[in-house]
């Protein structure tokens, strides 16, 4: 009787080792998948790096290795994952705009030589003429 | 009539002209030019020199780790903690054969660095005792596209005299 216990004992005990392995398993493939996809948007352009801040968070959780730290990881994890589906479905928007930003400066950029060229003489001349409106020409001697 | 001087309008016009192009130039460019990572082996105080000179059988050392990233991207890099001699040094090209001791994981933003204090064990071996060792760390980078860790030709090493532990651990 004893004996049957005991072995009853030691399959929960491995069912509950196997259990925690599998769970340990799950957060690493949910961990590096999280991070693949944070580096490609990364590389588009779109700022991830708050969630990388969390995700080495995890990661620390992740090396401690315990089963409360395991849970922990697995329930941030979640809520990156969600973060991150809101972040992938604005990124395109995100994309357009950085790119619309950075294509119009250098529009802007390009065009201040033309504007230098066409308008300095012409400012500088109407300028010249006001400051000098209330000038008097006087012919004859000066002292 | 006029009244702007050709030569200093020439002169307006090349300074904004140049400014024109640098500009263009900066918002063309990488950031990225040259994408690098770095390791450093700091001392217990996390301070560059007064590393340990000898190191007893058995003891945990503290040390400290700093590590850069410039790669232009968050980077999950792993630090292998090994124990060799001068013959088994990496190379920029092959990491050391000597088996991993122990690892440590870091995730870093682009242009992020960590400093990170830690306890490296130096393994009871007789063998070594009055030997010169080498505390070898090399940086591996986890290659997202490959599923899997890559030596990055980055490591630092210390070498120590290994002395006997002062208090015999085999003693039952």
């Amino acid at each position: 009787m004893v004996i049957i216990r005991l072995h009853a004992l030691l399959v929960i005990l491995f069912l509950m080792v196997l259990v925690v392995h599998a769970s340990v398993e799950d957060v690493e493939k949910e961990f590096l998948s999280i991070y693949k996809e944070l580096v490609e948007l990364s590389t588009l352009g779109i700022d991830v790096s708050d969630l990388i801040k969390e995700l080495s968070v995890i990661l620390e959780l992740m090396d401690d290795g315990s089963n409360e730290s395991i849970t922990k990881a697995e329930s941030l994890l979640k809520d990156i994952r969600t973060r991150l589906e809101i972040l992938k479905s604005k990124a395109s928007y995100e994309i357009l705009y950085v790119n619309l930003i950075k294509y119009s400066s250098i529009t802007l950029l390009a065009l201040i030589p033309v504007a230098t060229y066409l308008l300095l003489p012409r400012v500088y001349l109407k300028v010249w003429f006001k400051v000098r409106k209330r000038w008097v020409i006087r012919y004859g001697r000066t002292r | 009539m006029d009244v702007l001087d050709e030569e200093v309008f020439a002169v307006i016009m090349a300074i904004v002209v140049v400014a024109s192009v640098v500009g263009i130039a900066q918002l063309i460019r990488s950031e990225v030019v040259e994408p690098f990572t770095a390791i450093g082996l700091l001392n217990s105080e996390c301070r560059i020199g007064d590393y340990p000179k000898e190191v007893f059988e058995g003891e945990e050392l503290r040390l400290c780790l700093y590590l850069y990233n410039h790669l232009g991207r968050p980077q999950l890099m792993m630090v292998k903690y090994k124990l060799g001699d001068k013959n088994v040094v990496p190379t920029n090209m092959t990491p050391s054969p000597e088996a991993p001791l122990k690892t440590f994981k870091f995730l870093l933003n682009h242009g992020a660095n960590t400093t990170l204090p830690v306890r490296v064990p130096i393994p009871l071996n007789t063998e070594l005792v009055g030997k010169e060792v080498a505390l070898i760390f090399e940086l591996w980078v986890y290659d997202k596209d490959l599923g899997e860790w890559v030596y990055s030709g980055r490591w630092v090493h210390l070498y120590v005299k290994m002395r006997e532990a002062p208090i015999p651990w085999t003693k039952s």
